[in-house]
Order: C-alpha cells, then sequence, then structure tokens
C-alpha cells in the first residue's frame, strides 16, 4: 500500500483494479510528454482488453446506476439483448486508461496536473461484455491555445471478429515539459 | 423473489414522438470523495488531482485546495441522462463534451438535457441530438455535452 493511494485502496474490488498500477505519481518519468511526443504515428497498441462483468458492473455502480439491465447479472441473462449487463457508453475511459499504461502510445492521459477540456465518442457498435478489443492509437494533434498546451489522443477499438466499434478524440491540456510535469509530480 | 425481475424496462422512443425543446428528466449528483474514489477507480483514472486530497491541498491544479471531479465522470453522468430518460437500450451514438469550470468535492451537480433537434435520414439511422448541460449549486455551468441518439420511427411514419 502507498501513502498515494491508501486513501482508496480498501474500495478496490476487481481483477483489473487489483493488478493495476494504481500509485499515479510513481510512474510519471515512464510516461510521454507533451513537448516531446511523436504526433501523427498510428500504432496497435500490443495488448488486449476483454471486457469483464465485473469491471463494467464497477463502472455502473460507481455512477449510481439502479436498472438491473446496468446492475444485476441474473436479471440481464435473462433480459438484456445479448444475455449480459449493459455497458455504460463511457466506460470508454477505462479502456483508454487501461491501454495507456506507462511505456504505451499515449501514455501522457496519465499526466500529473493533466486538465480535461473537451472529449469526443462515436459509437459504431455497441461493446458488450466478452468483447476482446485491440486499440489503434495516435497522437493525432498538438496545440497552443490561449497558453495552453493542448494535446489530443485519437483511437480506434476494434473487436475480436475485426469490427470498429468505437472511434474517440480525447483532448488534455498538459504541463508541457518533464520540468512543468516534475513541479505537480513531486507536489 | 429477485425483485429486480418485477422492473419493466422503459421502451426507447420513438422518433416521432419528440419534437426539438422537449426537456428530458433531470439527473441531481453530490460531488463526494467517496463518489470520486469509486468512479476513479473503475475508470482506472487515478489521477491525485480527483484521488489525493493532501496532494491536491499542495499542488492546487485548478487553483483550489480540494481534489475536483473526474471530467469523463462529468460526461458520464451526461450521458447517463438520456439512459435514465429513454431507457437503460437506448442507442446513443456519439457523445461530445465540453468542461468549462472544475467540480470540487462538496458541489452540487444538475444535469439537464434538452432535444435540440430532430434528424430523419430514412435509413434506420434516424437520430436526435440532445444538449445536455451540467451546472452547480450556483448555477454556473460545468460542462455541457451533445449527445447523438439513434432512435426507431414509428411504422408508416412520414416526415417529422
Amino acid at each position: 500500500m502507498s501513502k498515494n493511494t491508501e486513501v482508496f485502496d480498501h474500495l478496490v474490488k476487481t481483477e483489473r483494479q487489483r493488478g493495476f498500477s494504481r500509485d499515479f505519481l510513481a510512474t510519471w518519468e515512464d510516461c510521454e510528454f507533451w513537448n516531446t511526443v511523436e504526433v501523427g504515428q498510428m500504432k496497435q497498441n500490443p495488448n488486449t482488453f476483454v471486457v469483464k462483468e465485473e469491471d463494467v458492473l464497477a463502472y455502473n455502480e460507481a455512477l449510481g446506476e439502479t436498472h438491473p439491465l446496468f446492475v444485476d447479472p441474473e436479471y440481464a441473462r435473462s433480459h438484456a439483448p445479448h444475455g449480459t449487463i449493459l455497458v455504460h457508453p463511457v466506460f470508454i475511459t477505462t479502456i483508454a486508461f487501461w491501454f495507456a499504461q506507462p511505456g504505451h502510445s499515449g501514455s501522457w492521459i496519465r499526466t500529473p496536473g493533466a486538465r480535461n477540456p473537451f472529449q469526443h465518442i462515436t459509437f459504431f457498435d455497441k461493446i458488450k461484455v466478452g468483447d476482446r478489443l485491440t486499440q489503434m492509437q495516435e497522437t493525432s494533434d498538438r496545440f497552443w491555445r490561449r497558453d495552453k498546451a493542448y494535446i489530443t489522443t485519437h483511437s480506434v477499438l476494434t473487436d475480436q471478429n475485426g469490427r470498429k466499434k468505437v472511434e474517440f478524440w480525447g483532448t488534455l491540456i498538459l504541463p508541457p515539459t518533464i520540468d512543468d510535469v516534475r513541479h505537480f509530480a513531486t507536489a | 423473489m429477485n425483485t429486480a425481475k418485477q422492473v419493466k424496462t422503459k421502451a426507447v422512443p420513438y422518433l416521432d414522438d419528440l419534437k426539438a425543446g422537449d426537456e428530458l428528466e433531470p439527473l441531481v449528483y453530490e460531488i463526494t470523495q467517496d463518489l470520486i474514489h469509486r468512479y476513479g477507480l473503475a475508470s482506472l483514472d487515478l489521477n491525485p488531482v480527483h484521488m489525493n486530497p493532501a496532494w491536491c491541498e499542495r499542488a492546487q491544479v485548478f487553483g483550489t485546495p480540494k481534489t475536483v471531479q473526474h471530467g469523463m465522470m462529468s460526461m458520464s453522468f451526461m450521458a447517463s441522462v438520456i439512459l435514465r430518460s429513454f431507457g437503460p437500450l437506448a442507442d446513443v451514438i456519439t457523445v461530445k463534451s465540453k468542461f468549462t469550470k472544475p467540480g470540487p468535492v462538496g458541489n452540487t451537480i444538475t444535469c439537464k438535457g434538452r432535444v435540440r433537434d430532430i434528424h430523419v435520414l430514412d435509413n434506420g439511422n434516424d437520430f436526435v441530438i440532445v444538449n445536455v448541460e451540467a451546472v452547480d449549486q450556483d448555477g454556473d455551468t460545468v460542462g455541457i455535452s451533445e449527445v447523438h441518439v439513434r432512435l426507431p420511427r414509428r411504422a408508416g411514419a412520414g416526415a417529422v
């Protein structure tokens, strides 16, 4: 248990949460930085995100969803179109953060001091429990606006049948250099 | 007895039954540290600006010593306005969000949705655009979203 995570470690409930690096500040130097990141190179993430029921349930419950199609797996088995609980549209966030772990393209979304100005998600097919998703990702833009450093990730998620499921563009405002990030990482 | 099985799933509305200006039922939530912690773990966004009150007092990324809600949590609640009004099976096809003001712990947020326009394509991809605005307890806008939702047509329905 890290002093940076001890205030929420007791709430961990899924296998993915247990296996995920929860100390955000421990790995900041292994992530990409605004001023040095490679722009415009679409890359295949080597990992596969398997959509598990417990992760979807944790997301839906965190948002206070109460409809049994979102939070009751037994009910969903007999009433949902695919027999599994429904995936909230913005569960994309979980998938994005899992793919963007230190050492992988797009890891700058884990920058201490980052701010979130705008996001765009387009769905081509609903994500379902059991899907095995792969990700193509690029840093598609990097720009200054009103003295702030903006950066955009563009990602495409594809399922186990090669079907495009989701395309999203996520923009953050970042501290632009490693020294600027260090200011926040060591605060 | 599983009482959940008594729940009647809300039917997704027909596009023909909606009109521009229709208001959706508001969704209200209070930003607590427990909510932020649970959302952070569920989304794997464990940035200390959300998760670590002691760090926030020192770093003050948003000019406040308090932790702030995740933008993506705000986006999620704005999308949930549609899921709760149109039913959990609503076919959300696009969500675009902007975050205009930080939401520190202790704030109460109300998300209000309104049908902006209705797109009749007659090819099975008819959709409505719902604008959702999230406002805090002072009436300040903290986020806005544009949500596109594909909806069925009534049999034999003509132009809207």
